[in-house]
C-alpha cells in the first residue's frame, strides 16, 4: 500500500471509530462540568447499544430505512432514565458519585444481558438487517486529497458527532445556560447565591450526559458490531471517560482526543496491512490510549485539571 | 439509635432492599421469585460439593475487598483491583508453569510473584497521586485496561501463539485433597486460608501497628498528618502497594488453585469491581469483608443454579448486586429513614 | 530575630504579612529560600517536620482542623499525634493503644478538656475542648520552643484565660514561647517583647511597656516609627 492508500483507509476508520466516543465523552463533559463525576458513561453505552438494536430488530419491518436513526432515539430516552438513577443517588441521596457511577456499570450490563437472555433465549441478539450505511457525499467526495479521506465512505452518524461536538461547545461557552453549568461545577455555593439551583443544573447536565452517551452506544452498536452481547461495548465508556480528560474537559478537546483514540484503534486493527505499523506489537497500540490519559493527568502533556468541585455533593447551608 | 446500630443497619437494610428489587423485576419479567431465590439458596446450600464451591469462589472475593478496603482506609478509591488482580493471576500462573521446584520454594515463590505484580500495580497509581496529584480513580481504571491487554499479549508469547498458558506444575498448586474429600471433590482449595489470614494481616497492620495509625492518619486528613511529622506521599504509595499486593493474590487463587492456569481475556473478570461492593458492605473493615465476600461470593456462585433449576438468567444476581451498591452508597438516606423512624417511636 | 529562653515573643501584624509562612518554615512545613533558622545553636533550617519536632518544637498551629486535629480521629488519637511511634507507646512498629489512652486521660485530666474520654472523636468536642487538647498535647512534650498561633482565636473568655495561663507557665519554667496573633491587646498582655511583621519583613522589636497600640498599629501597617532594625537569621538560646 502507498502511503496515500494508507492515508485513504485509516482517517475513515479512525473518524468512523470515534464518533460514538465523540458523542459519550461529550456527555461526560456536561456531567463533570456540573460537578457530577460518571464513571457510568459505560453503563449508560450499554444500554443506548442494547435498546438501539433490540429497538431496531423489533422496528426493521415498520420503519424501513428510517429504523435506525429511530433507535438512537429510543437508545437517547433509555440511557436518559438510567442516568437519572445515578442523578439520585449522587446529588439527592449524596451517594459517592464513582461508587454509583459503579453500579450503573453492573446494572446496566446485568440488565441488558437478562433481558436479551429473557428476550432471545440466548446470550447475544441476533443481527440486525437496518444498518446505518457509508456513501459517498456528493460533490465532496471528489475533491482531491479531501475528498477521499474525509467524504468518501462516510456515515452520517460522523457528522452527527462532530455537529453535536460543536453545538456542545457553543451551549457550554457562549450561552448563560453554559455558564451556570459551569459555575455549579466550580463553585457550587456562589453559584447558589446568584440564585442558580445548583441541584437542577446538575440533573439537567447528568441527563444531557445520559442522552448523548445512550445515542454513541447505539451508534457503536449499529455501526460497528451489529448485535449487542456482554462484550460489545467492553470499554468504550472508560475510552470516552479518558478521551474526555485528555481534551481537558473542552467539548472540543474532548473531540479530538476522541478522534486521536480512534486513530488508534483503527490502526490496531488494521496495523498488519500498514508498512512500518506492522511492526509494532498490536498491544502498544491497544494501550496507546490509556497510557496518554496517564500522561495527560500527570501533566507531561499539558496540566489536565478537573472542575473543581467535581465529586462533591452540594449540601445548602455546609461550607 | 446509636451510630454502630445504624452502621450495621444500613447494609444489612441495603441488602433487603437489594433483593426485593430482585424479586420484583423476576415477578415483572414473569418468572416466579420464589423458585428463583429458592435455586439460589440451593446453588448455594445444595449439598457439600455446592458449599465446597461456594467457598471457593469465596476466597477471591475476600481479597478483592480487602484490597479496596485497604485503600479506603487510607484515603484512596481503588478502582483498580480487577488490573492488579489481572496481573497478579498472570504472574503466578508464570511462575507455576515456567520452573520446577520443590513445593516449598516454588508454591510461595508463586504466591509472592503474584502480590508482587500486584504491588507494581498499585505502585503507579500511588506514585502518580503522590508525586503529581493525579486522582487515583481514573489511572487506576486506565491501568485495567492496560492490565488486560498486556497480559493477552504476555500469555500469547509465552504459550507461542495460543490462547492459554499450560496448566502449572504440581509444586505450584494450592489442590487440597483434603478438602476436596471434605465437600464431595469440589474445586475447594488451600486459597481460603490465604485469603483468611490475610484477613488478619490487614486488621493487624490497621490495628496494631503503627504503619496502620499513619495510614489512616494520612486517609483522614492530609494536612494535619503532615503537620504531625508524617510523610504523606510514602504513606500513599504504600497504602496502594499493599492494595494492590492484596489484589494481586486475589490472582493467585485463580491462577494456583481454581483454574491452575491463565487465558486470554475478551473482558473484565469483574472480581476486582466486585470488591468495591465486599468492601462497602463491610464498612471497610477486615470483619465486615468477611461478611461482604461471603454474601457476594455465595450470590456469585449460587446464580449458576439459576437458569437450570428456575430456568432464570444468571444476571438477575449481578442486578440485585449493582442494587445493594446503589442502597449501600445511598447510605445517607437510609440513615435519614432511620433516624425519623426513632424519632417517631420517642414521639409516641 | 530571635527568642530567648523564658521569654514570650508576641509577633504582631496583619493577617497576610508572612506570619503563617514564618511558622510553617520553622516548623518544616515550607521549604527555606533563604535565611537560617537554629535551635540551641543547632541549625535546623529544612529539617521535615518531625525532625524538627524532634529537635524540641511545639506547634499550636493556626488552624486546627486543618493542621492541629485529625477530626475523625478518636481525641485520645490525636493527643498521640506526633509521638506515637516512640517508646513507650510504640515498640518495633507495634502499637500499644492502651499506651494512648492512658496518654489521653493524663492530659484530658491536666487540660480540664471537657470530653465523654479519650475514644470520642475529636469532631465531637467543642472548640475549646479541641484546643485544650491540642494545647496539652504540645506543652506535654515540654518542647524547647512552644509556637502558638492564633491559640484564642473564636474560644470563650474562660479558655483564653486558661490558655493564657498555660504559656506564661511555659514561660516561667525557662521555655521559649512564640505567640503570633491578629489580637493586639492579647499581643500586648502576654508578650515579654514583641516584634511587628510587615510585607514579610520583621520592622521592628518593641517591649511592650515602652509602646501603645497606636504605635503598634503604625507599624503593622507599615509607617516605621524607629529605625528598622530586622535580622534574617532567628535563633533560639
Amino acid at each position: 500500500m502507498s502511503f496515500l492508500e494508507v492515508l485513504y483507509f485509516i482517517v475513515p476508520s479512525a473518524i468512523f471509530y470515534a464518533a460514538p466516543l465523540i458523542l459519550v465523552a461529550i456527555g461526560g463533559v456536561f456531567s463533570e462540568r456540573s460537578g457530577v463525576i460518571n464513571i457510568g458513561l459505560e453503563g449508560l453505552m450499554v444500554i443506548g447499544a442494547f435498546v438501539g438494536i433490540l429497538f431496531n430488530l423489533l422496528f426493521a419491518d415498520t420503519f424501513g430505512n428510517a429504523t435506525p436513526w429511530l433507535s438512537l432515539i429510543a437508545a437517547m430516552v433509555a440511557a436518559l432514565l438510567l442516568s437519572l438513577v445515578h442523578a439520585v443517588a449522587s446529588i439527592s441521596f449524596r451517594a459517592d458519585q464513582t461508587v454509583s457511577g459503579v453500579a450503573i456499570n453492573l446494572l446496566a450490563i446485568a440488565l441488558s444481558l437478562y433481558l436479551v437472555k429473557k428476550i432471545f433465549g440466548k446470550g447475544q441478539t441476533d443481527f440486525i438487517t437496518e444498518r446505518f450505511t457509508r456513501y459517498d457525499f456528493p460533490v465532496l467526495s471528489d475533491i482531491p486529497f479531501i475528498g477521499p479521506m474525509f467524504f468518501t465512505k462516510i456515515y452520517n452518524t460522523s457528522f452527527l458527532a462532530i455537529i453535536i461536538a460543536i453545538i456542545a461547545w457553543f451551549v457550554i461557552y457562549k450561552t448563560p445556560f453554559g455558564l451556570r453549568l459551569r459555575s455549579v461545577g466550580e463553585h457550587p455555593m456562589a453559584a447558589d447565591t446568584m440564585g442558580i439551583n445548583v441541584n437542577r443544573m446538575r440533573y439537567i447536565a447528568v441527563m444531557i450526559s445520559g442522552a448523548l452517551a445512550g445515542i454513541g452506544g447505539a451508534i457503536y452498536a449499529q455501526t460497528i458490531s451489529g448485535d449487542f452481547g456482554h462484550a460489545t461495548i467492553n470499554g468504550q465508556g472508560f475510552m470516552a471517560l479518558a478521551a474526555m480528560i485528555f481534551g481537558k474537559w473542552h467539548p472540543l478537546g474532548a473531540m479530538g482526543a476522541a478522534l486521536f483514540f480512534g486513530l488508534a484503534q483503527a490502526l490496531s486493527i488494521a496495523s498488519s496491512s500498514i508498512p512500518i505499523i506492522q511492526d509494532i506489537p498490536n498491544v502498544f497500540l491497544l494501550i496507546l490510549p490509556y497510557v496518554l490519559t496517564i500522561f495527560a493527568l500527570a501533566g507531561f502533556i499539558g496540566r489536565a485539571n478537573a472542575p473543581k468541585a467535581n465529586g462533591i455533593p452540594y449540601i445548602k447551608g455546609q461550607r | 439509635m446509636s451510630t454502630k446500630a445504624t452502621n450495621i443497619l444500613v447494609p444489612v437494610i441495603s441488602v433487603i432492599l437489594g433483593l426485593i428489587v430482585g424479586a420484583i423485576i423476576m415477578l415483572v419479567s414473569g418468572y416466579n421469585p420464589i423458585d428463583g431465590y429458592a435455586a439460589l439458596w440451593n446453588g448455594i446450600f445444595g449439598d457439600l460439593y455446592t458449599i465446597g464451591e461456594t467457598i471457593r469462589q469465596i476466597t477471591p472475593y475476600l481479597l478483592a475487598g480487602l484490597a479496596v478496603a485497604f485503600a479506603f482506609r487510607s484515603g484512596l478509591f481503588n478502582i483498580g483491583v480487577e488490573g492488579q488482580l489481572i496481573v497478579g493471576w498472570f504472574a503466578a500462573a508464570y511462575v507455576g508453569v515456567a520452573v520446577e521446584l520443590p513445593m516449598i520454594i516454588h508454591l510461595p515463590l508463586a504466591i509472592l510473584a503474584a502480590a508482587a505484580a500486584g504491588a507494581i500495580w498499585g505502585f503507579i497509581p500511588g506514585l502518580l497521586k503522590a508525586k503529581f496529584h493525579v486522582h487515583e480513580v481514573i489511572v487506576t481504571i486506565m491501568m485495567n485496561y492496560i492490565a488486560l491487554h498486556t497480559t493477552n499479549a504476555l500469555i500469547k508469547t509465552v504459550s507461542g501463539g495460543g490462547d492459554r498458558t499450560e496448566s502449572i506444575f504440581a509444586s505450584a498448586s494450592l489442590r487440597s485433597e483434603f478438602l476436596e474429600n471434605l465437600t464431595e471433590f469440589s474445586c475447594l482449595h488451600f486459597g481460603i486460608v490465604i485469603a483468611l489470614v490475610m484477613v488478619g494481616v490487614m486488621w493487624f497492620i490497621l490495628e496494631k501497628t503503627t504503619l496502620g495509625f499513619e495510614l489512616k492518619a494520612v486517609g483522614f486528613n492530609h494536612n494535619a498528618s503532615q503537620y504531625a511529622g508524617m510523610n504523606v506521599n510514602k504513606n500513599i504509595i504504600l497504602a496502594m502497594v499493599i492494595s494492590g499486593a492484596f489484589a494481586g493474590l486475589g490472582g493467585a487463587m485463580e491462577a494456583l488453585g481454581t483454574f491452575e492456569y491463565v487465558s486470554s481475556k475478551a473482558g473484565f473478570t469483574g472480581i476486582g469491581f466486585d470488591g468495591i461492593a465486599v468492601a462497602l458492605l463491610g464498612m471497610n473493615t477486615p470483619l465486615g469483608v468477611i461478611f461482604g465476600a461471603t454474601l457476594f461470593g455465595s450470590l456469585k456462585y449460587g446464580a449458576l443454579n439459576m437458569p437450570n433449576a428456575a430456568g432464570i438468567p444468571l444476571e438477575i444476581v449481578e442486578i440485585v448486586i449493582a442494587v445493594i451498591i446503589f442502597f449501600v452508597a445511598s447510605g445517607y438516606i437510609i440513615r435519614l429513614f432511620l433516624l425519623r423512624a426513632a424519632k417517631k417511636k420517642e414521639a409516641k | 530575630m530571635d527568642v530567648r529562653a523564658g521569654e514570650i515573643v508576641g509577633i504582631a501584624g496583619i493577617d497576610g504579612n508572612g506570619q503563617s509562612e514564618l511558622i510553617e518554615a520553622i516548623t518544616g512545613l515550607r521549604k527555606v529560600k533563604s535565611g537560617t533558622i537554629s535551635l540551641h545553636g543547632k541549625n535546623i533550617t529544612g529539617l521535615k517536620p518531625r525532625k524538627v519536632t524532634e529537635a524540641g518544637i511545639g506547634h499550636i498551629p493556626q488552624d486546627r482542623h486543618k493542621h492541629g486535629l485529625v477530626l475523625d480521629f478518636p481525641i485520645g488519637h490525636n493527643i498521640s499525634l506526633q509521638t506515637y511511634y516512640q517508646q513507650p507507646i510504640s515498640k518495633n512498629g507495634i502499637i500499644d493503644y492502651n499506651k494512648i489512652d492512658e496518654k489521653a486521660k493524663a492530659i484530658i485530666e491536666a487540660y480540664d478538656v471537657r470530653t465523654q474520654g479519650p475514644h470520642e472523636p475529636a469532631r465531637a468536642l467543642s472548640g475549646g475542648n479541641q484546643q485544650k487538647a491540642i494545647i496539652g498535647r504540645e506543652v506535654d512534650r515540654n518542647p524547647e520552643l512552644l509556637i502558638a498561633a492564633l491559640p484564642t482565636r473564636g474560644l470563650d473568655v474562660g479558655a483564653i484565660e486558661f490558655i493564657h495561663s498555660r504559656l506564661i507557665e511555659q514561660r516561667d519554667n525557662g521555655k521559649a514561647v512564640l505567640l503570633i496573633s491578629f489580637e493586639l491587646d492579647e499581643v500586648m498582655n502576654v508578650s515579654d517583647r514583641i516584634a511587628v511583621i510587615h510585607d514579610g519583613e520583621i520592622v521592628d522589636t518593641v517591649l511592650p511597656e515602652e509602646t501603645t497600640e497606636q504605635e503598634l498599629g503604625l507599624l503593622m501597617a507599615g509607617h516605621a516609627v524607629r529605625g528598622s532594625n530586622h535580622k534574617e537569621d532567628q535563633h533560639v538560646d
